[in-house]
This record gives structure tokens, sequence and C-alpha cells, in this order.
């Protein structure tokens, strides 16, 4: 009886520790994000899978915008490193489909999601990030993904 | 069985002070306690990779795996600060040497490059080393203040998992260790768990040997017993 409840005990302390350390340790996380408006109405958002450090998030942010600086000058560029994901953007990072059009690299590393009014131009624009990743290394490359299909 | 009794010390409380006792409780809580440090800092990195990338249940045994190896290793810092002192121990080196190279040789794996990433092995891993690291810590729960690294007699665990098993832990750490295989996939790491394993099999005679000199009920409990496998070995 007691070796049965010792048991219980274990199994039920390590299922109680996991669920909170799965509930509370992404709030601690820093989550690099880079938002870009360019003429004409489309936006889009970059973001990687949670940092532990926020000096590694915005080393990151800086990457990837340096990368961005590349092929849009004069776009507008919000850049920033929260702590926890919002909400609406964590589908982004799992495989579900999404809404929009979505490129991400093969290695999860970075996460393209394309918003504007014309889906064509969206679509367009995803395509064209693909196109211009396929100098970087094979894990980096990012795949363009069409609205609806699963990542 | 052949060890000459020129290898046991009758050790008491007169012969060890409480101080050497305590002394000697540093060493191996403070391994504990490093690598449970480093495992609380490592959890972070680990969900923070996994998070919203994998399924739910897929990081669920993967965090719970690395939870239980955390508990282990507190369960491991506690119970050595609590332990009883030593009735009986080797007067040699070798005996000692061997349960250190037990604990360590498995820590050769970190030279060892780690396998792809493969979401159905990663999962039997996290799987193996949750249940190995479970049946770890009711094996320690069991054993309690006779809990030693070392071959020394304290008290005979005849009871919980030791009813029908000699070394659970080993058991339950061999089922963990398989897990932790399954990250490497390759044949270095195969070599390090052999060694690991060959090793193990020494220490358990050591450990016999002894609990057999101090306890004249060991050899009836080693005759209803397997050693390592029920029903097996």
């Amino acid at each position: 009886m007691l070796r049965g409840l010792t048991a219980f005990a274990v199994v039920a302390v390590t299922v109680g520790l996991t669920a909170a350390a799965i509930e509370f340790v992404p709030h601690t996380l820093f989550f690099p994000i880079v938002e870009v408006s360019l003429p004409g109405g489309l936006r889009v958002t970059a973001l990687q899978p949670g940092l532990t450090e926020k000096r590694e998030c915005e080393s990151s942010i800086r990457e990837v915008t340096s990368r961005l600086d590349a092929y849009c000058q004069g776009c507008e560029v919000v850049q920033r490193c929260p702590r926890g994901l919002p909400t609406a953007l964590r589908g982004a990072l799992s495989h579900e489909a999404m809404a929009q059009p979505s490129a991400r690299a093969g290695d999860g590393g970075l996460t393209l999601v394309f918003l504007g009014r014309d889906p064509a131009v969206t679509m367009d624009a995803c395509r064209q990030s693909q196109q211009l990743s396929a100098s970087y290394a094979v894990e980096s490359r990012l795949e363009c993904f069409a609205a609806g299909v699963p990542r | 069985m052949s060890a000459a009794p020129a290898l046991f010390e009758q050790r008491t409380m007169a012969v060890d002070s409480k101080l050497y006792d305590v002394f000697m409780r540093l060493p191996i809580v403070s391994f504990t306690l490093f690598f449970f440090a480093r495992e609380i800092i490592a959890l972070r990195g680990v969900i923070a990779v996994r998070l919203y990338a994998s399924n739910y249940w897929q990081l669920f045994f993967t965090v719970a795996a690395r939870i239980s190896v955390m508990m282990f290793l507190a369960l491991l810092a506690a119970l050595h600060l609590a332990r009883l002192r030593p009735i009986r121990k080797y007067g040699t080196w070798w005996p000692r040497i061997t349960a250190l190279l037990g604990l360590l040789t498995v820590y050769a794996l970190v030279m060892v490059p780690t396998a792809d990433s493969i979401a159905w092995w990663d999962g039997v891993s996290a799987m193996l080393l949750l249940v190995g690291n479970t049946l770890g810590i009711l094996a320690v729960l069991d054993l309690g203040h006779s809990l030693s690294i070392m071959p020394e007699a304290r008290q005979l665990v005849t009871t919980g998992c030791y009813r029908r098993v000699r070394h659970p832990l080993y058991l339950a750490e061999d089922i963990a260790l398989v897990g932790v295989f399954l990250q490497f996939r390759s044949w270095p790491a195969v070599i390090v768990l052999t060694a690991h394993v060959l090793v193990q099999l020494r220490r358990m005679d050591w450990e016999e040997e002894i609990l057999f000199r101090a306890f004249p009920e060991y050899a009836d409990y080693r005759l209803r017993s397997y050693r390592l496998v029920p029903g097996l070995y």
C-alpha cells in the first residue's frame, strides 16, 4: 500500500513539475521578432524560437535586420525581444497550417509570416524569400508554404 | 566471493570520526548538486528549442525526463547527507576505484557527437529516460539511509524494489542509459556504454561481497533474488 502510494507520489510530482515548467518557463524566454512594413501595405514578421538570454535575442534580431536591410532599404523595421511569445504568433512556430503564406528555415531557426491586402502579392513575396535564401546553408534555406498548407 | 578477508576493514564509529564521515559526504553531494544546477539551467534551453515547434506530448515527455533527472539528483544529494555511517567497508582502493569508474565512465559520452534529431528516436529516448529515472528514484527511496556510491555495508535492504532484485538502481540506470544511447546511436557510444556495464558488473561483485560479509542473512537473500533483471539474471 505504502509502496503504491510512494510510486504514485513520485509520478504525480514529476507530472506536476513538468506541467509547471511547460506553463511558466516560456514566459522567461526572449523571442526575437522583427516586423517589416513594405510600401504597398505588405508586412513581414520574422520570428525565431525562444532564447534564454536577452543579449542573444538582441544579437539575433540585429542579424535578421541586417539581412533584411540588404534587400529592402527604406522599409520600416520594428524589432523587439519580448519575454514570452505573443499568443497570435505561437502558431507560426508550429507545424500547423497558417491563414497567410509563411516561409520557414529547414532547422526551424527562422519563420517569416507574410501579411498583405493582395494574396497574390503576399504569396509572391513568400516565394521570393525562398529564392533569396538559396545561397544559405541547407538548414537555413527558407521554404515557402501557401496559406492553409501544413508546414 | 573469493576476495581475501584482508581486504576488509571492520569500521565502527570509534574508527571513523563523525567529522571524517561528514567530510566524506561532501564530494558526492557537491557532484550531484553541480549536475542538478546544470540540469535546471539546461531545462530552459530544452523548452526554448522545442516549444511550439514539437507537439505538446513530445515536449511534455522530454521535459518530464529532464525533471525526473533533477528529482533523482536532488534525492541523491539529500540521502547522502542523511546516510548512516558504514559498519563495514573495504580496506583497499580497488572497490572504490571501481565505484568511481562506475559513476564516471558514462560521462565519456560528452566526447561523442550526438546523432541528428529524429522525432521517433527522441520520443523513445525520452520515455526510457523517464522510466529509468522514475525507477531509480523509487530504488533510492527504498535504499534510504543505506545509499552509498562506494561499496560499503550500512543496513541490509531487501524490501520494495530490492525484494526480487539485488541491484534495481543499476537496472534503472541501465534503462535510462539506453535512452541516452538513442541520442547518440554510434559505435563510440556503444563502446562507452559497454565499458560502463562491465565496470558496473564488477561493482556489483564488490557490493555483494561486502554485504555478504556484513550480514549473515544476505546469503539467503541472494538465493531468493535476481541480480539485475527479474526472471533473467
